[in-house]
């Protein structure tokens, strides 16, 4: 399916700059169960509940090989307590593809949307906050069975 | 086999020497001499010795041991079944990789999921303030290079280094770091005393600001005035350098004081 593909990329074009995979993973969480309570679309990235929230392999997996065709870039940053964390930017490329996304609307326009509400709620919150605001949304009716 | 087929075939028995070594499962040796397994299908300790250098008897007892641990099949004993007569050397067929490494490739397809759980939980922990006043020794030098090179990436405001040759600057995860760093609209400075042409050059192309002086102290670097980063002299032979890192206020306050002097005492790159 084209969106799962493509949703990832549109979520770092609005927030410039996606700093961790954790944040990363939480707001395609919350983009997911959205655009499945508003009958959008169905991204099924298959996530599973762990200790810090709802965490999908796919996606992961979906975000590599975004990174490695060279449509995301991937930079390894030391955060001031010394720990490391993962930041994402688009590149040229993946530029050149969300403006074509946008302009043919190849994806719903809800799923717009919902990436663009979904980045002025929660993008900016600090981590703690966003994973338990996640975590209220996992189970029925955000697209995913409790374990 | 065309040069270029024989190169891909040569490389395929790098790539498992290799993993051998990084994963501990064999020494450097052991996995040259299950590399040469691989390319010949059946060896002696003779072969051994002539394509490794060591001695006969030590190509024997490698062999046998890597025949112990399963990576070749070898041939018995003159006693234990009549096959491998007397005066003939004892030949050993190589085992498949696969089954080899079989304990190895399973674990391997797990580790990457096991990864992204991981990083999530260190990402979480990265949220928090940490502890003030802690120092970090980093080490060996290419953990420290990358560590250092991710602190960079993680500046907000300012990097100031005081260097002496910057060879720093020729490792590429330092230089794309700074270069980073100044595309974000970090302010990137560095205070030098004998830099050669080449990194003056090489400095000035990714915009940053050279000042030099004729001090030769104690190299370090700043990160926002908060993170304090200094290399570490190591090992007599072959030298090495390691990272001391620390946001002790004292020490960070004193350095930062430290620099607005040095840079007091220096003249702009190419200026009078």
């Amino acid at each position: 399916m084209l969106e799962k593909i493509l949703a990832p990329l549109m979520l770092v074009d609005m927030m410039g700059e996606l700093q961790g995979k954790t944040r990363f993973q939480k707001l395609m969480f919350l983009i997911q169960t959205n655009a499945l309570e508003e009958n959008v679309c169905r991204l099924d990235y298959g996530f599973k509940l762990y200790h810090h929230g709802p965490f999908s392999t796919e996606l992961s997996s979906i975000v590599d090989s975004l990174v490695l065709r060279n449509y995301l870039q991937e930079v390894v940053e030391a955060t001031p307590s010394g720990y490391l964390r993962h930041a994402y930017k688009l590149t040229t490329d993946g530029k050149n593809i969300v403006e074509e996304v946008l302009q043919k609307e190849l994806v719903p326009s809800g799923l717009t949307k919902i990436i663009h509400k979904t980045v002025i709620l929660y993008g900016n919150l600090p981590l703690e906050l966003l994973v338990e605001k996640a975590y209220q949304r996992f189970g029925p009716g955000s697209g995913v069975l409790l374990p | 086999m065309s040069s270029d087929e024989e190169a891909e075939e040569n490389k395929s028995f790098l790539v498992v020497k290799t993993f051998l070594t990084i994963s501990g499962k064999l020494d450097e040796m052991d996995a040259t001499i299950y590399a040469l397994g691989l390319k010949e299908g059946i060896i002696t300790s003779s072969d051994v010795a002539v394509a490794t250098g060591l001695r006969q008897t030590t190509s024997g007892d490698r062999l046998r041991r890597l025949a112990s641990k399963g990576f070749f099949e070898v041939t018995p004993h003159v006693g234990e079944i009549p096959t491998s007569g007397k005066g003939h050397p004892r030949r050993y067929r190589v085992v498949h990789p696969k089954i080899v490494l079989e304990d190895l490739l399973k674990i391997k397809d797990e580790l990457r999921p096991a990864l992204d759980i991981i990083d999530q939980h260190l990402e979480v922990l990265a949220e928090s303030a940490g502890p003030e006043g802690d120092f970090w020794l980093i080490q060996p030098q290419k953990i420290a290079l990358k560590k250092a090179s991710s602190m960079l990436r993680g500046a907000e405001r300012s990097i100031k280094i005081y260097s002496h040759d910057c060879t720093w600057f020729w490792d590429e995860e330092i230089k794309n770091a700074l270069k980073d760093a100044i595309t974000r609209g970090v302010a990137v400075q560095v205070l030098a005393t004998n830099p050669d042409r080449k990194i003056t050059k090489g400095l000035a192309s990714i915009n940053i600001e050279l000042y030099i002086l004729d001090f030769p102290g104690p190299p370090f670097c700043l990160i926002d005035d908060s993170l304090l980063l200094l290399p570490k002299k190591e090992g007599t032979l072959h030298i090495q350098y390691s990272l001391i890192s620390t946001n002790e206020r004292y020490l960070v306050d004193n350095f930062s004081e430290m620099y607005v002097k040095l840079l007091s005492y220096s003249k702009p790159h190419g200026g009078v």
